[in-house]
């Protein structure tokens, strides 16, 4: 079994040869389901440090991704000897997706790896999506938090109407609308009329946390 | 017709006293629009004004006529005849028939040797056929394909310019703050059309000694794209600044800042200033911006205002932050605060200009009354 206070730490401090190296020991011992689980949840503990560091001005946009990517490689190398029993349950869903007439999906992906990392269970409707695709995937998956990301100004005017289209479809109580991207700001946030802005993927994982706690 | 005459003569002494170091007699207005904004005022189709020169020119025309400007506002730069033409991954359309730049990755991390070795040749031969479907045949029909894009880029390039000229010469406007070719950023060029947003963020964790060799490989490109053939006195080409605030400092320093300093300093020495659109917020770098050769100029999306007037705007032109958004939710007098209070901070330099923190892109993001006051605000206000 690895000392799995070893693996959180090599993860926050972003050293991936460290990391694979732990999980390739791991595999080879044929762990336990549970045993598997704990290494996964370190892993994801990981990603709380490098989310503290990102908040207190230490790392950067660039830190977090490279962090999100050993998540990624780590929860991959980890998947064949995760049970479906063990899996946590989710702590939220999170419909997700860049809105029409914008093509850009840096920012969502970032927003979308820390989230899961954090424990929710994002469903992503991809790049330059209409607010028809927004409702769509809100009735199919019932989340708690729609996502909506933006680089292009134009997006706000999309924003607004993924906003209303889900007002007009008796979707919006209930449901905390988040806005994200190089696009957004208090005043657009208003004119939106969605709940929360930021230019932060980790605040917006952060504020997604308190809204499903 | 004197009218216009005497308003460009009077734009053009602010502008020559802005760019010589001297304090004009009131801050200059250099809004921003592009031509999907200029589109959605004039009623005009995107998708059509893509592919006639006419409606295109009818668009920028409502711009000019709407908005307070000192130079020629409304502007296009990505021509999607060009692209379609080679095939191009690299600059697409969205549904919305906006040009957009998707996250590629054009080279491997594999292709850095033969990148460091040889650029202009891995760019033509490799690169190229593989971001460009058009292009990826035989070497005959790739060059003619080449040639076509070519051609209708120099068509397309020669009509923005008359149609810059005309509107100039309508509305009486001066120069702006861009005169001549854009360039990249060596570490910006090798992350936005090679490497990829994502792909050069790991390159800098993975192999830096790399990405160092690979930034001082291309850095003669950079300075040749950036030097026309026909310079003249006072030229200022344009740099679109990028990845560096998703940097940490070290990979900043190392990476991204030195042959950027280079390239700027070479253009500077050709008698090219700079004229840097710094995305997202610099301050952070600010006391290396301060340093780059006087002829720099800043447009600034967003930062500490205050910060750059005391440092950057000592020496340097400087303008941006004002959020043209804002004009959706405020009230038509609370806009003219929030520019009066920037006036106030930035007219503390002497080479402060109005400018929005971008191109409006959408007439939709803005209301259109309250920021024609605000424009035309600073014009009668922001006096010296």
């Amino acid at each position: 079994m690895v000392d799995v206070a070893v693996l959180k730490q090599a993860l926050g401090d972003l050293e991936e040869d460290k990391v694979e190296g732990i999980l390739g020991e791991f595999i080879a011992s044929s762990p336990s389901a549970d045993e598997t689980q704990s290494v996964v949840e370190a892993c994801q503990q990981g990603m709380e440090i490098v989310g503290d560091n990102f908040e207190s001005g230490t790392y950067f946009v660039g830190d977090l991704m490279y962090a999100a990517q050993i998540l990624t490689q780590s929860l991959e190398t980890l998947k064949p000897l995760m049970s479906s029993g063990s899996a946590q349950a989710a702590k939220g869903v999170i419909v997700l997706g860049t809105v029409a007439g914008d093509i850009h999906d840096i920012g969502k992906n970032i927003y979308k790896a820390l989230s899961e990392a954090a424990g929710f269970a994002v469903v992503d409707i991809g790049i330059d999506q209409p607010s028809g695709a927004f409702v769509d995937a809100i009735k199919a998956n019932k989340p708690q938090i729609v996502g909506l990301s933006g680089v292009l100004t134009l997006s706000i005017a999309s924003m607004k109407e993924v906003v209303d289209e889900l007002k007009a479809a008796g979707l919006r109580d209930g449901i905390k609308v988040m806005i994200g991207g190089n696009a957004v700001s208090a005043e657009t946030c208003e004119y939106v009329g969605a709940d929360y802005w930021s230019k932060n993927a980790a605040a917006s994982v952060k504020k997604g946390l308190e809204y499903v706690s | 017709m004197s009218n216009v005459a005497e308003l460009f003569a009077e734009r053009s002494a602010i502008r020559e006293d802005l760019f010589s170091g001297k304090r004009p007699k009131r801050v200059p207005v250099y809004p921003n629009f592009t031509l999907e904004a200029a589109c959605g005022l004039a009623g005009v189709s995107l998708l059509e004004a893509h592919y006639d020169p006419e409606l295109e020119f009818k668009a920028h025309d409502k711009i000019c006529e709407t908005f307070y400007s000192d130079s020629m506002a409304s502007l296009n730069l990505r021509y999607p005849p060009v692209y379609q033409l080679l095939g191009a991954k690299n600059w697409i359309l969205a549904s919305n028939g906006v040009v957009q730049h998707p996250e590629i990755e054009t080279m491997f991390p594999e292709d850095y040797d033969a990148f460091i070795e040889s650029p202009y040749d891995t760019i033509m031969e490799v690169f190229l056929p593989r971001v460009c479907s058009a292009l990826d045949t035989d070497p005959i029909n790739s060059a003619t394909v080449f040639a076509k894009a070519f051609q209708e880029w120099t068509v397309r390039e020669a009509g923005r310019m008359g149609t810059i000229g005309a509107l100039s010469q309508k509305y009486g406007y001066s120069a702006g703050t861009v005169t001549a070719p854009m360039t990249e950023a060596p570490f910006d060029f090798l992350a936005d059309q090679l490497r990829g947003f994502k792909g050069i963020l790991m390159d800098c964790r993975r192999m830096p000694d790399k990405v160092e060799a690979a930034c001082k490989a291309v850095l003669p490109h950079m300075i040749k794209v950036a030097t026309p053939l026909h310079p003249y006195p006072g030229m200022q080409g344009f740099i679109p600044l990028h990845l560096a605030p998703y940097m940490n400092p070290q990979q900043f320093e190392k990476l991204w800042w030195p042959t950027f300093e280079e390239l700027v300093i070479e253009m500077d020495k050709r008698n090219i200033g700079a004229t840097i659109f710094a995305e997202n917020d610099w301050t952070r770098f600010l006391d290396y911006l301060t340093r780059l050769p006087k002829s720099t100029v800043a447009w600034v999306e967003d930062g500490d205002m205050k910060k750059y007037t005391e440092t950057f705007g000592k020496d340097h032109v400087f303008g941006g932050f004002f959020d043209p958004t804002i004009t959706l939710t405020k009230s038509k007098e609370e806009c003219i605060d929030v520019v009066k209070e920037m006036c106030e901070i930035c007219m503390k330099s002497d080479h402060f200009f109005f400018a929005f923190n971008k191109g409006v892109m959408d007439i939709k993001s803005i209301d259109v009354g309250k920021l024609q006051a605000v424009l035309e605000w600073v014009r009668d206000n922001a006096h010296y």
